[in-house]
């Protein structure tokens, strides 16, 4: 029943996308149909949370009779990856996919107010058929509420389900699968609102300042989810998948990093065409592509066409599906885009030193980084698919095209923070960034002298990572001085999208920071022990001191106590574990990480095997990670700062009617 | 079905009545009145940033010529709308009921669902009345149930171990024996079931805790068809090819003419014959392999390694006579750098694999 009324929602949920966008279309011949789009939309997103809430209970009630339980839940299983379980999958993330499509559509008729009605009612048409296309995909493709009509294994065949579910994959059934994907998705779905909204501007051909004003919002949640996604995942596969890493240049993690690309290039144009009514076309061409990359990434995800720890499914027939969805919305969408293209004029001018200017290079340098990503990813799927050929391109390749790129970006935002619009003077920038540059020299070269790099060259990416960090950190606080004109007390009055960008330039320091440092002096060591051994990584020692069992709701554990030293010092005492969940019959490792406030000491045990002198043994793996933290904390600091940002009275959803007078005069520069 | 309908029926009505909701309490739209108030708001906020020094006057002038030029193009082509509520009422209704058709199309609205709870309760009033027409796995599921009740009970883990067993979850029955055993070690005497369940666990590789349960099966009945067979298995596989005979051999004894298992042990004892002969060529051929490589020695023994892996393997073949030549030997060569002679003994009894990077 359960299964069957979630079923119902979501043709219903498909239904009702289909006429949100049918109404939309026949409003063009009778006039006023369109503005039903709008209860259309809430409608939708009702029953489509019907849908989700039904698949949730079919798996916490652990029906096997729906094929998706069957194969990605247990009884055993702990109630929060019951509950997650439902978007383990393939299907299951797919029918999240349609929730947060359908629940941002409601939002744009909810939050809408001060939208024109015109160009709400089309980008909720557009919405509608994106939702349609999607909820049709996910029904008629990927249901996770289909049933099994039979018992495949012939156990129980009267009641049409087998007695217990295959499980989760263990590696999913983690807190971290829990916040991962969601935030993920409000990152990626959030697009097909500017999207729309782009769409909907081509469409009735305004594209004007308030149009900006209208995007950046949107623009803003989906860039912050979406960076606190990718970052929620970096974090999980650094904990969870025992490798000491958290970023592999994996083309699915680069999937999820190319509409980042495009929205951060996108949230700054988008502030350039707001306060100058430049970049209109530009700004337009971004918000398509941000979420032509989502797409893009759920394709690749989906079709099996990438082997990959995050790969869902690989069924070449969905791909094919989902390719033409990608095709035939992006291809629409860009289609429309290059025939209103000429008709956008221009907008203010602006002097080649202006802080335009430093956004439009900033959007270049973003754009070549997006290329080099793309190129990156999708070379070698295209040599495998048209020559048949297998190549890999990996680290070294980002590394050499990837990081000087985004070296120069970073080192330009500091100075194009300060600038002024229209004409910038850039004597007096240098000047007044003078002291942030001497600091963070400074501190870039006490870094320099802590580090012993293996050559030259080595010492010299740490030199400059560590410089371009400390630039972004002590640039974004001189900033903020200038802002406050040297007052504590001014600091409040400092409007909240100002905060929001110091916010998210820190952050972004604090991760490259994290990133430098983690990636140069970071120490690992292997060793198969028993216990009673020691193993030795630079300055650190680990003991294996005993070993122990634990029995968990759904998997038995085998762990080991590890006291490690650092020159004779006592650090903590590390217990990882290898589970073996029998359900699913898998083995997982779990890493333990000993906590110090910047760093982490990393151990993590393998299968047990047995020494020639009959002695158990494990594989254990032990990692240093100076300053690894920060790899975290900074974007998630990015992400907040977004948040804040859309805090700011003058970025709330639509255009604001009401409002408080500012209480400061210093809200000169608008961020 | 019916239910299912009225659900149904229901969940529409609810979507309805939200459209219509937000129509009739929604602010006016689609006139251009609305627009006008739009922009007004937008221009008083132009006004108000440039008072508060956000903009200057130019920026402000350009804001507001731009909101008019909007204003004047939306006023262009908008009319009030000539479409009436009941319309939108209509138009989600027939969505709705059209929803309801595909769905009786795609849908199965004849399944009923099955929450594992209310299984468990069917499952447990039939093995009340029948217990023989349950399957193992669903009398497990119905055990378990009582755990909290009869978790300290050794004889109902046995239980437990054996429908776990039956079922083909192996590793979850030797769990269950285990804790029998951990629970009353004095009265256990499930250890070939004990053992079984280890085996198969490991995939059929009858580990030294496997060996140590059928041996105590053994030590309580030295007829347990099961652990002999077992046992005869690991002898062939250490190579100790007559007690596996012997073991397979009264493994048959002890069993019926018409017991299931005696094709097994059959066979097993017909391939010792093939699996000594097998053995003995491949011993043959190993001990040249090792007696190849202390020559090689004899000739050239600056070879660190070579004396490592000579010393690892006579230790692998069980001859201890061959290792302890080969140790004088090594010992003899390196008699000036002892140093060396100590870390190819210590390299000799070392796992392979250690590995540091940075």
């Amino acid at each position: 029943m359960i299964a069957e009324i979630g079923n119902f929602c979501l043709v219903l949920a498909f239904m009702l996308s289909v006429a949100q966008a049918g109404v939309v279309l026949a409003g063009w011949r009778i006039r006023g149909l369109e503005r039903f789009s709008e209860g259309l939309s809430l409608a939708a997103a009702l029953a489509i949370i019907g849908a989700f809430a039904m698949l949730i209970t079919a798996f916490v009630q652990s029906d096997f009779s729906v094929l998706n339980v069957y194969q990605h839940s247990h009884t055993d299983k702990p109630l929060l990856y019951k509950i997650t379980g439902s978007w383990g999958s393939h299907e299951g993330s797919m029918l999240l996919w349609c929730l947060i499509l359908l629940v941002y559509g409601a939002f744009i008729t909810l939050r809408g107010g001060g939208l024109s009605d015109g160009l709400k009612h089309k980008a909720l048409g557009v919405q509608g058929l994106l939702g349609a296309a999607f909820t049709g995909f996910t029904l008629f493709s990927s249901n996770p509420l289909w049933r099994l009509a039979e018992d495949p294994n012939r156990i129980w065949a009267l009641e049409k389900a087998p007695l217990q579910g295959l499980s989760l994959n263990p590696a999913l059934q983690d807190p971290g699968l829990a916040f991962h994907p969601p935030m993920l998705y409000l990152g990626y779905v959030g697009f097909s609102v500017v999207f729309s909204f782009a769409v909907a501007a081509l469409i009735e051909g305004r594209l004007d300042r308030a149009w900006a004003r209208w995007i950046r919002p949107w623009v803003l949640i989906a860039w912050s989810f979406l960076t606190a996604g990718i970052t929620l995942g970096a974090f999980w596969a650094y904990y969870e998948l025992g490798w000491g890493g958290w970023w592999a240049w994996d083309p699915v993690e680069n999937a999820s990093f190319m509409p980042w690309l495009a929205a951060t290039a996108l949230l700054h144009s988008a502030i350039v065409m707001e306060k100058r009514d430049a970049l209109k076309a530009w700004t337009v061409f971004l918000g398509l592509l941000a979420f032509t990359f989502s797409m893009l990434g759920a394709f690749l995800v989906r079709s099996g066409l990438l082997t990959s720890v995050h790969a869902f499914a690989v069924d070449p027939q969905r791909g094919i599906l989902l390719l033409t969805i990608l095709l035939v919305t992006a291809g629409a969408g860009f289609a429309l885009f290059a025939l209103r293209a000429p008709e956008l004029k221009p907008g203010g001018l602006f002097a080649p030193i202006s802080r335009e200017a430093a956004l439009v290079a900033n959007n270049l340098l973003l754009s070549a980084a997006l290329c080099s990503v793309f190129l990156g990813t999708l070379y070698p799927i295209l040599m495998q698919a048209v020559f048949n050929k297998t190549m890999s391109v990996g680290e070294p390749y980002y590394l050499a095209v990837f990081g000087p790129i985004m070296i120069a970006a970073f080192a330009l935002i500091p100075i194009s923070a300060l600038m002024a619009w229209k004409r910038a003077d850039l004597k007096a920038i240098v000047q007044r960034l003078g002291i942030a540059f001497g600091v963070a020299s400074l501190a870039a070269a006490v870094g320099l002298l802590l580090y012993r790099g293996a050559t030259w060259w080595a010492e010299a990416q740490y030199l400059a990572g560590l410089l371009v960090g400390f630039w972004l950190i002590f640039g974004s606080l001189k900033l903020l001085w200038d802002r406050a004109e040297g007052k504590l007390r001014r600091l409040k009055g400092l409007p909240l999208a100002t905060w929001g960008m110091l916010l998210a330039h820190i952050g972004l320091g604090v991760f490259v920071l994290g990133a430098v440092v983690e990636t140069h002096a970071k120490l690992g060591a292997t060793q198969v022990m028993a216990v009673g051994d020691s193993l030795t990584a630079g300055r650190y020692q680990m003991h294996f001191n005993e070993t122990f069992a634990e029995m968990g709701s759904n998997y038995d554990a085998q762990g080991g106590v590890f006291s490690i030293t650092e020159q004779g010092r006592a650090v903590c005492d590390a217990r990882p574990q290898w589970r073996y969940y029998s359900a699913s019959r898998s083995s997982q490792s779990e890493v333990w990480l000993c906590f110090t406030p910047l760093s982490d000491l990393y151990v993590v045990m393998a299968q047990p095997q047995t020494l020639a002198d009959g002695r158990a043994a494990w594989s254990v793996r032990f990692f240093y990670n100076p300053w690894v933290r920060l790899i975290f904390f900074g974007p998630l600091l990015m992400a907040i700062g977004g948040l804040v940002s859309l805090a700011d009275r003058r970025l709330r959803l639509g255009v604001p009617v009401k409002g408080k007078k500012p209480k400061s005069s210093t809200e000169k520069v608008e961020a | 079905m019916i239910l299912l309908t009225l659900i149904c029926v229901l969940i529409s009505l609810a979507v309805v009545a939200v459209a219509v909701l937000w129509h009739r309490f929604a602010p006016a739209q689609g006139a251009l009145a609305h627009e006008k108030a739009l922009y007004a708001g937008f221009v008083a906020d132009v006004d108000r940033r440039l008072a508060a020094g956000d903009i200057d006057a130019d920026a402000a002038h350009e804001e507001k010529t731009e909101a008019a030029r909007a204003l004047l193009k939306a006023g262009d082509h908008l009319t009030t709308p000539t479409v009436k509520p009941a319309v939108g009422v209509a138009v989600i209704a027939i969505t709705a009921a059209l929803a309801f058709g595909v769905y009786m199309l795609i849908g199965h609205p004849g399944l009923a669902g099955q929450p594992f709870k209310d299984r468990l309760t069917r499952w447990t009033a039939m093995a009340q009345e029948d217990p023989d027409s349950v399957p193992p796995e669903v009398m497990v599921a119905v055990l378990r149930q009582g755990e909290a009740k009869n978790g300290g009970d050794p004889q109902y883990w046995l239980m437990i171990g054996r429908f776990q067993t039956w079922s083909g979850n192996t590793y979850e029955g030797m769990k269950a024996y285990k804790r029998a055993r951990a629970m009353s070690p004095q009265t256990f005497n499930e250890w070939s079931a004990l053992g079984e369940a280890i085996t198969l666990t490991a995939d059929g590789n009858i580990n030294a805790e496997a060996v140590a349960a059928f041996e105590q099966a053994l030590k309580l009945d030295p007829k347990d068809a099961r652990a002999l067979y077992y046992l005869g298995r690991h002898q062939v596989a250490i190579g100790r090819f007559d007690e596996a005979r012997t073991s397979f051999r009264t493994a048959l004894a002890s069993t019926s003419p018409d017991n299931p298992s005696r094709p097994a042990i059959e066979d097993e004892l017909k391939a010792v014959d093939v699996e000594e002969a097998a053995s003995t060529a491949m011993k043959t051929r190993i001990t040249g392999m090792v007696a190849g490589l202390e020559a090689s020695l004899t000739s050239d023994p600056e070879n660190a390694d070579g004396w490592a892996r000579l010393l690892r393997s006579y230790d692998v073949l069980g001859d201890a006579a061959g290792h302890a030549r080969a140790e004088a030997d090594m010992k003899a060569h390196y008699k000036a750098r002892p140093q060396v002679a100590d870390a190819i003994l210590a390299k000799s009894q070392q796992a392979v694999g250690a590995e540091v990077t940075q």
